[in-house]
Protein backbone atom coordinates (compact mmCIF):
# COMPACT_ATOMS: atom_id res chain seq x y z
CA UNK A 1 0.00 0.00 0.00
CA UNK A 2 2.98 2.18 0.39
CA UNK A 3 5.16 2.60 -2.33
CA UNK A 4 8.98 4.14 -0.97
CA UNK A 5 9.98 5.35 -4.41
CA UNK A 6 12.79 7.73 -4.15
CA UNK A 7 15.43 9.63 -1.93
CA UNK A 8 13.65 9.17 1.72
CA UNK A 9 14.40 5.49 2.22
CA UNK A 10 12.26 3.53 4.83
CA UNK A 11 15.11 3.09 7.12
CA UNK A 12 15.65 3.58 10.87
CA UNK A 13 18.26 2.82 13.36
CA UNK A 14 15.60 0.01 15.03
CA UNK A 15 14.62 -1.16 11.25
CA UNK A 16 18.35 -1.90 10.72
CA UNK A 17 18.80 -3.52 14.13
CA UNK A 18 15.76 -5.64 13.18
CA UNK A 19 17.47 -6.37 9.93
CA UNK A 20 19.75 -8.67 11.32
CA UNK A 21 16.66 -11.22 12.12
CA UNK A 22 14.70 -13.05 8.82
CA UNK A 23 12.54 -10.56 7.83
CA UNK A 24 10.50 -13.84 6.89
CA UNK A 25 9.98 -14.73 10.66
CA UNK A 26 7.83 -10.82 10.82
CA UNK A 27 6.08 -12.38 7.98
CA UNK A 28 4.58 -15.48 9.48
CA UNK A 29 4.37 -13.51 13.01
CA UNK A 30 1.92 -11.26 10.83
CA UNK A 31 0.06 -14.28 8.53
CA UNK A 32 -0.37 -15.93 12.36
CA UNK A 33 -2.12 -12.82 13.57
CA UNK A 34 -4.14 -12.40 10.48
CA UNK A 35 -4.90 -15.48 10.46
CA UNK A 36 -6.07 -16.74 14.25
CA UNK A 37 -6.84 -13.25 15.95
CA UNK A 38 -10.14 -13.86 16.15
CA UNK A 39 -9.42 -17.74 17.87
CA UNK A 40 -7.22 -16.19 20.26
CA UNK A 41 -9.73 -13.29 20.87
CA UNK A 42 -12.85 -15.49 21.38
CA UNK A 43 -10.99 -18.47 23.25
CA UNK A 44 -9.48 -15.50 25.59
CA UNK A 45 -12.89 -14.28 26.14
CA UNK A 46 -14.36 -17.86 26.61
CA UNK A 47 -11.76 -18.87 29.49
CA UNK A 48 -13.31 -16.35 31.61
CA UNK A 49 -11.24 -13.18 30.77
CA UNK A 50 -12.42 -9.71 32.15
CA UNK A 51 -13.27 -8.09 29.32
CA UNK A 52 -11.46 -5.00 30.43
CA UNK A 53 -8.57 -6.96 30.24
CA UNK A 54 -8.97 -8.64 27.29
CA UNK A 55 -7.06 -6.39 25.59
CA UNK A 56 -3.99 -6.52 27.49
CA UNK A 57 -4.15 -10.77 27.60
CA UNK A 58 -4.18 -11.01 24.04
CA UNK A 59 -1.33 -9.06 23.28
CA UNK A 60 0.72 -11.01 26.00
CA UNK A 61 -0.43 -14.11 23.47
CA UNK A 62 1.08 -12.66 21.07
CA UNK A 63 4.49 -11.38 22.14
CA UNK A 64 4.44 -15.01 23.42
CA UNK A 65 3.88 -16.02 19.86
CA UNK A 66 6.55 -13.59 18.31
CA UNK A 67 8.74 -14.74 20.83
CA UNK A 68 8.52 -18.37 20.26
CA UNK A 69 7.91 -18.24 16.77
CA UNK A 70 11.08 -21.00 16.13
CA UNK A 71 9.05 -23.42 18.12
CA UNK A 72 6.18 -23.19 15.98
CA UNK A 73 8.12 -24.21 12.61
CA UNK A 74 6.96 -27.53 11.68
CA UNK A 75 4.10 -27.99 13.85
CA UNK A 76 0.97 -28.98 11.96
CA UNK A 77 -1.46 -27.00 13.57
CA UNK A 78 -1.29 -23.39 14.79
CA UNK A 79 -4.37 -23.61 16.96
CA UNK A 80 -3.20 -26.02 19.14
CA UNK A 81 0.30 -24.22 19.42
CA UNK A 82 -1.36 -20.89 20.04
CA UNK A 83 -3.79 -22.79 22.49
CA UNK A 84 -0.94 -23.78 24.85
CA UNK A 85 0.37 -20.40 24.62
CA UNK A 86 -3.13 -18.99 25.62
CA UNK A 87 -4.46 -20.90 28.14
CA UNK A 88 -0.89 -20.41 29.96
CA UNK A 89 -1.36 -16.70 29.33
CA UNK A 90 -4.87 -16.63 30.95
CA UNK A 91 -3.62 -18.67 33.84
CA UNK A 92 -0.72 -16.14 34.54
CA UNK A 93 -3.21 -13.23 34.70
CA UNK A 94 -5.49 -14.99 36.33
CA UNK A 95 -3.38 -14.89 39.00
CA UNK A 96 -2.06 -11.33 38.87
CA UNK A 97 -5.31 -10.74 39.01
CA UNK A 98 -6.28 -12.52 41.93
CA UNK A 99 -3.54 -10.28 43.78
CA UNK A 100 -5.28 -6.86 42.54
CA UNK A 101 -8.70 -7.43 44.76
CA UNK A 102 -9.93 -3.59 42.68
CA UNK A 103 -9.76 -5.54 39.34
CA UNK A 104 -12.00 -8.41 40.57
CA UNK A 105 -15.69 -7.83 39.07
CA UNK A 106 -17.35 -10.58 38.89
CA UNK A 107 -19.52 -11.45 35.61
CA UNK A 108 -18.35 -10.09 31.93
CA UNK A 109 -19.22 -7.12 31.02
CA UNK A 110 -20.98 -6.02 27.79
CA UNK A 111 -19.45 -2.99 26.16
CA UNK A 112 -17.75 -4.73 23.36
CA UNK A 113 -20.65 -7.05 22.97
CA UNK A 114 -22.64 -4.14 22.20
CA UNK A 115 -19.92 -2.79 19.95
CA UNK A 116 -19.49 -5.96 18.24
CA UNK A 117 -23.77 -6.20 17.70
CA UNK A 118 -24.40 -2.52 16.49
CA UNK A 119 -24.91 -2.13 12.99
CA UNK A 120 -26.07 -5.29 11.86
CA UNK A 121 -29.32 -5.93 14.42
CA UNK A 122 -32.00 -4.03 15.79
CA UNK A 123 -30.98 -2.98 19.20
CA UNK A 124 -33.55 -4.86 21.02
CA UNK A 125 -31.99 -7.92 19.08
CA UNK A 126 -28.72 -6.51 19.85
CA UNK A 127 -29.51 -6.07 23.52
CA UNK A 128 -31.27 -9.70 23.50
CA UNK A 129 -27.76 -11.11 21.86
CA UNK A 130 -25.59 -9.56 24.00
CA UNK A 131 -27.50 -10.99 27.00
CA UNK A 132 -27.76 -14.47 25.07
CA UNK A 133 -23.33 -13.98 25.23
CA UNK A 134 -23.31 -12.92 29.01
CA UNK A 135 -25.19 -16.23 29.87
CA UNK A 136 -22.51 -18.37 28.02
CA UNK A 137 -19.97 -16.48 29.94
CA UNK A 138 -21.56 -17.44 33.19
CA UNK A 139 -22.30 -20.95 32.41
CA UNK A 140 -18.71 -21.20 31.27
CA UNK A 141 -17.66 -19.86 34.73
CA UNK A 142 -19.43 -22.40 36.12
CA UNK A 143 -17.19 -25.32 34.73
CA UNK A 144 -14.09 -25.96 36.43
CA UNK A 145 -10.98 -24.96 34.73
CA UNK A 146 -10.54 -28.30 32.62
CA UNK A 147 -13.94 -28.93 31.21
CA UNK A 148 -14.37 -25.33 30.58
CA UNK A 149 -11.33 -25.11 28.26
CA UNK A 150 -11.84 -28.78 26.82
CA UNK A 151 -15.96 -28.03 26.30
CA UNK A 152 -14.64 -24.43 24.47
CA UNK A 153 -12.36 -25.84 21.97
CA UNK A 154 -14.57 -28.88 21.01
CA UNK A 155 -18.40 -27.44 21.09
CA UNK A 156 -18.02 -23.91 20.51
CA UNK A 157 -14.03 -23.87 18.48
CA UNK A 158 -14.65 -27.03 16.47
CA UNK A 159 -11.40 -29.18 17.34
CA UNK A 160 -11.33 -32.43 17.11
CA UNK A 161 -10.29 -34.76 20.35
CA UNK A 162 -6.64 -35.50 18.56
CA UNK A 163 -6.36 -31.87 18.26
CA UNK A 164 -7.34 -30.78 21.83
CA UNK A 165 -5.57 -33.62 22.61
CA UNK A 166 -2.06 -32.49 21.46
CA UNK A 167 -3.17 -29.01 22.46
CA UNK A 168 -3.38 -29.71 26.04
CA UNK A 169 -0.83 -32.52 25.66
CA UNK A 170 -3.49 -35.25 27.53
CA UNK A 171 -4.02 -38.57 26.46
CA UNK A 172 -7.20 -38.04 24.02
CA UNK A 173 -9.22 -41.03 26.43
CA UNK A 174 -8.95 -38.04 29.39
CA UNK A 175 -9.94 -35.28 26.71
CA UNK A 176 -13.28 -37.30 25.83
CA UNK A 177 -14.14 -38.09 29.46
CA UNK A 178 -13.97 -34.81 30.73
CA UNK A 179 -15.95 -33.42 27.49
CA UNK A 180 -18.68 -36.27 28.06
CA UNK A 181 -18.80 -34.94 31.60
CA UNK A 182 -18.72 -30.90 30.53
CA UNK A 183 -21.45 -31.76 28.03
CA UNK A 184 -23.47 -32.98 31.41
CA UNK A 185 -22.71 -30.03 33.16
CA UNK A 186 -23.77 -27.47 30.84
CA UNK A 187 -26.77 -29.12 29.84
CA UNK A 188 -28.08 -28.98 33.48
CA UNK A 189 -26.76 -25.55 33.94
CA UNK A 190 -28.32 -24.64 30.94
CA UNK A 191 -31.68 -26.24 32.41
CA UNK A 192 -31.46 -24.78 35.91
CA UNK A 193 -30.34 -20.90 34.72
CA UNK A 194 -33.32 -21.33 32.02
CA UNK A 195 -35.55 -22.34 34.72
CA UNK A 196 -34.96 -19.96 37.28
CA UNK A 197 -34.72 -16.90 34.30
CA UNK A 198 -36.00 -17.34 31.03
CA UNK A 199 -34.55 -13.89 29.83
CA UNK A 200 -32.81 -15.64 27.68
CA UNK A 201 -35.42 -16.24 25.26
CA UNK A 202 -38.01 -13.66 26.27
CA UNK A 203 -36.16 -10.47 27.23
CA UNK A 204 -33.82 -8.52 28.82
CA UNK A 205 -35.23 -8.42 32.42
CA UNK A 206 -32.79 -7.85 35.34
CA UNK A 207 -30.57 -10.81 35.89
CA UNK A 208 -31.00 -11.28 39.46
CA UNK A 209 -27.48 -12.45 41.00
CA UNK A 210 -27.52 -16.34 41.43
CA UNK B 1 -23.87 -40.40 19.48
CA UNK B 2 -25.25 -40.26 22.90
CA UNK B 3 -22.46 -38.23 24.28
CA UNK B 4 -23.36 -35.83 22.42
CA UNK B 5 -24.72 -32.46 23.97
CA UNK B 6 -28.82 -32.13 24.00
CA UNK B 7 -30.31 -30.35 21.21
CA UNK B 8 -31.50 -27.62 23.68
CA UNK B 9 -27.83 -26.89 24.65
CA UNK B 10 -26.65 -27.15 20.71
CA UNK B 11 -29.38 -24.51 19.90
CA UNK B 12 -27.82 -22.32 22.71
CA UNK B 13 -24.18 -22.53 21.26
CA UNK B 14 -25.32 -21.81 17.65
CA UNK B 15 -27.05 -18.62 18.96
CA UNK B 16 -24.24 -17.52 20.75
CA UNK B 17 -21.70 -18.81 18.62
CA UNK B 18 -20.29 -15.66 17.29
CA UNK B 19 -21.51 -14.07 20.31
CA UNK B 20 -17.06 -13.50 21.07
CA UNK B 21 -15.99 -12.12 18.00
CA UNK B 22 -13.66 -9.62 17.88
CA UNK B 23 -13.97 -5.80 15.66
CA UNK B 24 -11.83 -5.13 13.42
CA UNK B 25 -11.49 -2.52 15.82
CA UNK B 26 -10.07 -4.73 18.19
CA UNK B 27 -8.09 -6.21 15.55
CA UNK B 28 -6.11 -3.14 15.09
CA UNK B 29 -5.55 -2.15 18.19
CA UNK B 30 -4.17 -5.14 19.62
CA UNK B 31 -2.10 -5.48 16.81
CA UNK B 32 -0.52 -1.60 17.54
CA UNK B 33 -0.28 -2.56 20.89
CA UNK B 34 2.18 -6.08 20.10
CA UNK B 35 3.83 -3.72 17.73
CA UNK B 36 4.38 -0.75 20.34
CA UNK B 37 5.26 -3.48 22.91
CA UNK B 38 7.83 -5.18 19.99
CA UNK B 39 9.50 -1.73 19.00
CA UNK B 40 9.81 -0.95 22.86
CA UNK B 41 11.70 -4.29 23.33
CA UNK B 42 13.86 -3.41 20.74
CA UNK B 43 14.49 0.34 22.05
CA UNK B 44 15.31 -1.43 25.19
CA UNK B 45 17.59 -3.86 23.31
CA UNK B 46 19.42 -1.34 21.79
CA UNK B 47 19.98 0.55 24.78
CA UNK B 48 21.44 -2.75 26.74
CA UNK B 49 23.67 -3.69 23.88
CA UNK B 50 25.17 0.40 23.61
CA UNK B 51 25.88 -0.12 26.97
CA UNK B 52 27.11 -3.51 27.18
CA UNK B 53 29.71 -2.81 24.62
CA UNK B 54 31.12 -0.24 26.15
CA UNK B 55 30.75 -1.49 29.29
CA UNK B 56 32.91 -4.15 28.90
CA UNK B 57 35.82 -2.29 26.96
CA UNK B 58 36.25 0.46 29.49
CA UNK B 59 34.78 -0.58 32.78
CA UNK B 60 33.13 3.22 32.69
CA UNK B 61 30.25 4.35 34.49
CA UNK B 62 27.69 4.46 31.17
CA UNK B 63 24.27 6.02 31.08
CA UNK B 64 22.85 5.50 27.75
CA UNK B 65 19.23 6.69 26.38
CA UNK B 66 17.70 5.73 23.70
CA UNK B 67 15.00 7.42 22.44
CA UNK B 68 12.40 6.37 20.78
CA UNK B 69 10.16 8.63 19.01
CA UNK B 70 7.22 8.17 16.86
CA UNK B 71 4.98 10.08 15.08
CA UNK B 72 0.99 8.71 14.96
CA UNK B 73 -0.83 9.76 12.03
CA UNK B 74 -4.56 8.90 12.57
CA UNK B 75 -7.49 10.47 11.08
CA UNK B 76 -6.90 12.80 13.87
CA UNK B 77 -3.77 13.89 13.07
CA UNK B 78 -2.70 12.92 16.57
CA UNK B 79 1.02 12.47 17.14
CA UNK B 80 2.34 10.33 19.64
CA UNK B 81 5.87 9.90 21.21
CA UNK B 82 7.85 7.95 23.29
CA UNK B 83 10.91 7.74 25.04
CA UNK B 84 12.66 4.74 25.84
CA UNK B 85 15.32 5.14 28.08
CA UNK B 86 17.56 2.94 29.77
CA UNK B 87 20.17 3.78 32.20
CA UNK B 88 23.03 1.58 32.81
CA UNK B 89 25.54 1.32 35.49
CA UNK B 90 28.23 -1.08 34.76
CA UNK B 91 30.23 -1.77 38.09
CA UNK B 92 33.62 -3.26 38.17
CA UNK B 93 33.67 -5.70 41.51
CA UNK B 94 37.13 -6.73 42.73
CA UNK B 95 37.57 -8.95 39.64
CA UNK B 96 36.72 -8.55 36.51
CA UNK B 97 33.69 -9.28 37.23
CA UNK B 98 30.83 -6.20 35.48
CA UNK B 99 27.23 -6.14 36.41
CA UNK B 100 25.14 -4.31 34.23
CA UNK B 101 21.64 -3.38 35.03
CA UNK B 102 19.17 -2.01 32.82
CA UNK B 103 15.98 -0.29 33.61
CA UNK B 104 14.24 0.70 30.25
CA UNK B 105 10.51 2.55 30.24
CA UNK B 106 9.49 2.49 27.42
CA UNK B 107 6.37 4.46 26.79
CA UNK B 108 3.64 4.45 23.53
CA UNK B 109 5.24 4.13 20.47
CA UNK B 110 2.51 5.64 18.16
CA UNK B 111 1.04 4.72 15.02
CA UNK B 112 1.55 5.95 11.57
CA UNK B 113 -1.17 4.69 9.28
CA UNK B 114 0.06 3.69 5.87
CA UNK B 115 3.15 4.49 6.87
CA UNK B 116 5.96 1.74 6.24
CA UNK B 117 6.18 -1.15 8.75
CA UNK B 118 8.78 -1.17 11.39
CA UNK B 119 9.92 -4.53 12.14
CA UNK B 120 11.42 -5.29 15.35
CA UNK B 121 13.54 -8.10 16.76
CA UNK B 122 12.70 -10.31 19.67
CA UNK B 123 16.54 -11.65 19.14
CA UNK B 124 17.19 -8.12 21.09
CA UNK B 125 17.31 -9.53 25.44
CA UNK B 126 15.77 -6.73 27.51
CA UNK B 127 16.74 -7.33 31.32
CA UNK B 128 14.24 -5.51 32.11
CA UNK B 129 11.65 -3.85 30.57
CA UNK B 130 8.53 -2.19 31.55
CA UNK B 131 6.08 -1.17 28.95
CA UNK B 132 2.97 1.00 29.01
CA UNK B 133 1.17 0.49 25.57
CA UNK B 134 -2.93 0.98 25.77
CA UNK B 135 -2.80 3.53 28.45
CA UNK B 136 -2.97 6.98 28.96
CA UNK B 137 1.39 7.75 29.28
CA UNK B 138 3.05 10.43 31.34
CA UNK B 139 6.43 10.45 31.31
CA UNK B 140 7.38 10.73 34.92
CA UNK B 141 11.02 11.05 36.04
CA UNK B 142 11.28 7.67 37.30
CA UNK B 143 11.35 6.91 33.73
CA UNK B 144 14.97 6.24 34.57
CA UNK B 145 15.76 4.16 37.07
CA UNK B 146 19.27 2.81 37.85
CA UNK B 147 20.12 1.17 41.32
CA UNK B 148 22.33 4.36 41.51
CA UNK B 149 21.67 7.63 40.53
CA UNK B 150 22.95 8.79 37.02
CA UNK B 151 26.36 10.60 36.57
CA UNK B 152 24.77 13.39 35.26
CA UNK B 153 21.30 14.24 34.88
CA UNK B 154 20.20 13.21 31.52
CA UNK B 155 18.67 16.20 29.69
CA UNK B 156 15.34 14.74 28.68
CA UNK B 157 13.64 17.51 26.91
CA UNK B 158 10.40 17.17 28.49
CA UNK B 159 8.54 18.32 25.05
CA UNK B 160 9.11 14.82 23.98
CA UNK B 161 6.52 13.51 26.34
CA UNK B 162 3.53 16.12 25.94
CA UNK B 163 1.40 15.72 23.57
CA UNK B 164 0.91 11.95 23.88
CA UNK B 165 -2.66 10.50 23.51
CA UNK B 166 -3.47 6.89 24.72
CA UNK B 167 -3.15 4.02 22.03
CA UNK B 168 -6.71 4.04 21.65
CA UNK B 169 -6.68 7.37 20.93
CA UNK B 170 -4.52 6.70 17.99
CA UNK B 171 -5.99 4.20 16.90
CA UNK B 172 -9.42 4.99 15.10
CA UNK B 173 -7.88 5.93 12.01
CA UNK B 174 -10.16 6.26 8.71
CA UNK B 175 -8.68 3.51 6.74
CA UNK B 176 -9.73 -0.60 7.41
CA UNK B 177 -7.38 -1.89 6.54
CA UNK B 178 -4.35 -2.35 8.20
CA UNK B 179 -4.53 0.65 10.49
CA UNK B 180 -1.50 1.22 12.56
CA UNK B 181 2.09 0.60 12.08
CA UNK B 182 4.53 1.89 14.75
CA UNK B 183 7.90 3.29 13.62
CA UNK B 184 10.22 3.82 16.20
CA UNK B 185 13.58 5.23 15.45
CA UNK B 186 16.30 5.04 18.02
CA UNK B 187 18.77 8.26 18.15
CA UNK B 188 21.47 9.44 20.73
CA UNK B 189 20.05 12.10 22.38
CA UNK B 190 23.24 14.68 21.53
CA UNK B 191 22.56 16.59 24.89
CA UNK B 192 22.68 14.13 26.68
CA UNK B 193 26.16 12.33 28.08
CA UNK B 194 26.36 8.48 26.69
CA UNK B 195 29.31 7.84 28.62
CA UNK B 196 31.50 9.61 30.95
CA UNK B 197 34.72 7.64 31.92
CA UNK B 198 35.32 7.12 36.01
CA UNK B 199 39.21 6.52 35.90
CA UNK B 200 39.25 4.20 39.12
CA UNK B 201 35.99 4.47 41.77
CA UNK B 202 32.84 3.93 39.86
CA UNK B 203 32.00 7.17 41.93
CA UNK B 204 34.67 9.63 40.97
CA UNK B 205 33.71 11.40 37.80
CA UNK B 206 35.64 13.83 35.55
CA UNK B 207 33.32 16.16 34.19
CA UNK B 208 35.65 17.14 31.72
CA UNK B 209 36.13 14.36 30.08
CA UNK B 210 34.75 13.94 26.49
CA UNK B 211 31.88 11.74 26.19
CA UNK B 212 32.63 8.79 24.31
CA UNK B 213 29.72 7.23 22.44
CA UNK B 214 29.36 3.45 22.34
CA UNK B 215 29.89 2.02 18.83
CA UNK B 216 26.31 1.42 18.43
CA UNK B 217 25.27 5.09 18.97
CA UNK B 218 28.06 6.06 16.77
CA UNK B 219 26.94 3.79 13.75
CA UNK B 220 23.37 4.87 14.17
CA UNK B 221 24.79 8.67 13.91
CA UNK B 222 26.63 8.24 11.26
CA UNK B 223 23.35 6.69 9.25
CA UNK B 224 21.64 9.24 10.27
CA UNK B 225 23.67 11.56 8.78
CA UNK B 226 23.61 9.89 5.67
CA UNK B 227 20.17 9.41 5.20
CA UNK B 228 19.99 13.19 6.12
CA UNK B 229 22.92 14.19 3.47
CA UNK B 230 20.65 12.08 0.99
CA UNK B 231 17.42 13.38 1.98
CA UNK B 232 19.11 16.86 1.41
CA UNK B 233 20.04 16.61 -1.83
CA UNK B 234 24.00 15.37 -1.22
CA UNK B 235 24.28 12.33 -2.23
CA UNK B 236 28.36 13.04 -2.68
CA UNK B 237 28.64 13.63 1.27
CA UNK B 238 26.23 10.47 1.45
CA UNK B 239 28.15 8.13 -0.38
CA UNK B 240 31.38 9.74 2.21
CA UNK B 241 29.60 8.96 5.23
CA UNK B 242 28.77 5.44 4.19
CA UNK B 243 32.47 4.72 3.27
CA UNK B 244 33.10 5.71 6.31
CA UNK B 245 30.55 3.08 8.31
CA UNK B 246 31.92 0.75 5.56
CA UNK B 247 35.72 1.00 7.16
CA UNK B 248 34.49 1.35 10.87
CA UNK B 249 31.57 -0.76 11.31
CA UNK B 250 32.70 -3.29 9.12
CA UNK B 251 29.48 -5.92 9.56
CA UNK B 252 27.80 -3.43 11.68
CA UNK B 253 24.56 -4.04 12.71
CA UNK B 254 22.97 -0.76 10.16
CA UNK B 255 24.85 -2.35 7.41
CA UNK B 256 21.75 -3.70 5.68
CA UNK B 257 20.56 0.24 6.11
CA UNK B 258 23.68 1.33 4.37
CA UNK B 259 23.08 -0.68 1.99
CA UNK B 260 20.15 0.16 0.54
CA UNK B 261 21.04 4.17 1.00
CA UNK B 262 23.87 3.68 -1.50
CA UNK B 263 21.91 2.40 -3.60
CA UNK B 264 19.88 5.52 -3.15
CA UNK B 265 22.95 8.00 -3.65
CA UNK B 266 24.99 5.95 -6.30
CA UNK B 267 21.28 6.60 -8.28
CA UNK B 268 21.44 9.94 -7.19
CA UNK B 269 25.15 10.62 -8.71
CA UNK B 270 24.01 8.59 -11.98
CA UNK B 271 26.69 5.55 -11.27
CA UNK B 272 23.75 3.80 -12.26
CA UNK B 273 26.29 0.25 -12.81
CA UNK B 274 27.48 0.28 -9.75
CA UNK B 275 23.82 1.08 -8.12
CA UNK B 276 22.44 -1.88 -10.14
CA UNK B 277 25.43 -4.22 -8.64
CA UNK B 278 24.55 -3.08 -5.57
CA UNK B 279 21.06 -3.87 -5.80
CA UNK B 280 21.69 -7.25 -7.30
CA UNK B 281 23.50 -8.93 -4.05
CA UNK B 282 21.20 -6.88 -2.28
CA UNK B 283 18.52 -8.61 -3.24
CA UNK B 284 20.21 -11.57 -3.74
CA UNK B 285 21.00 -11.68 0.40
CA UNK B 286 17.98 -9.64 1.85
CA UNK B 287 14.93 -9.99 -0.75
CA UNK B 288 12.38 -9.84 2.14
CA UNK B 289 13.79 -6.71 3.47
CA UNK B 290 11.73 -4.10 4.43
CA UNK B 291 14.17 -1.99 1.88
CA UNK B 292 13.81 -4.29 -1.11
CA UNK B 293 10.72 -2.12 -2.36
CA UNK B 294 12.81 0.72 -2.56
CA UNK B 295 15.57 -1.06 -3.49
CA UNK B 296 13.74 -2.41 -6.30
CA UNK B 297 12.35 0.48 -7.09
CA UNK B 298 15.44 2.47 -7.68
CA UNK B 299 18.01 3.24 -10.47
CA UNK B 300 19.42 -0.38 -9.75
CA UNK B 301 16.53 -2.54 -9.25
CA UNK B 302 15.68 -3.22 -12.89
CA UNK B 303 12.17 -2.00 -12.59
CA UNK B 304 12.30 1.16 -14.56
Amino acid sequence: MTSLQHAEPPSTPLDAVRGTVPARSWAEFEALYREHFRFVWRIVRRLGTDPQLVDDVVQDVFLVVHRRLGDFQGRSSAKTWLYGIVRRVVADHRRTQRRKPGLDTPGPAEGDLDAMTSGEQSPQASVEQAERVRLLHRLLAELDDDKREVFVLSELEGLTMAEIAEALDVNPNTISSRLRAARREFEAALDRVTREDDAFEHGVEERRPR
Amino acid sequence: MSDALNARSQAFLRSVQDGDEPTRDDYDRVRAGVKARLAASVAAGVAAIATAKTAAASQTVVTATATVAAGATGAAGATTAAIATGAAIPMSGAGAALVTKLAAVVLVVGAVAGGTTAIVSSRQATPTTTTTAATPVDVAPSARSSKRPPVRPPAIPPAIAAPVPSVEATTPVATATVAATAIATATPAPVIPLAVPTGTAPGTVSTETAPVPSPLDAEIALVRDAREALRVGDPTRAVVLLDDHSRRFSGGALTEDCDALRIQALCALGRVGEARDLATRFLASHSASPHAPSVRASCGGGEN
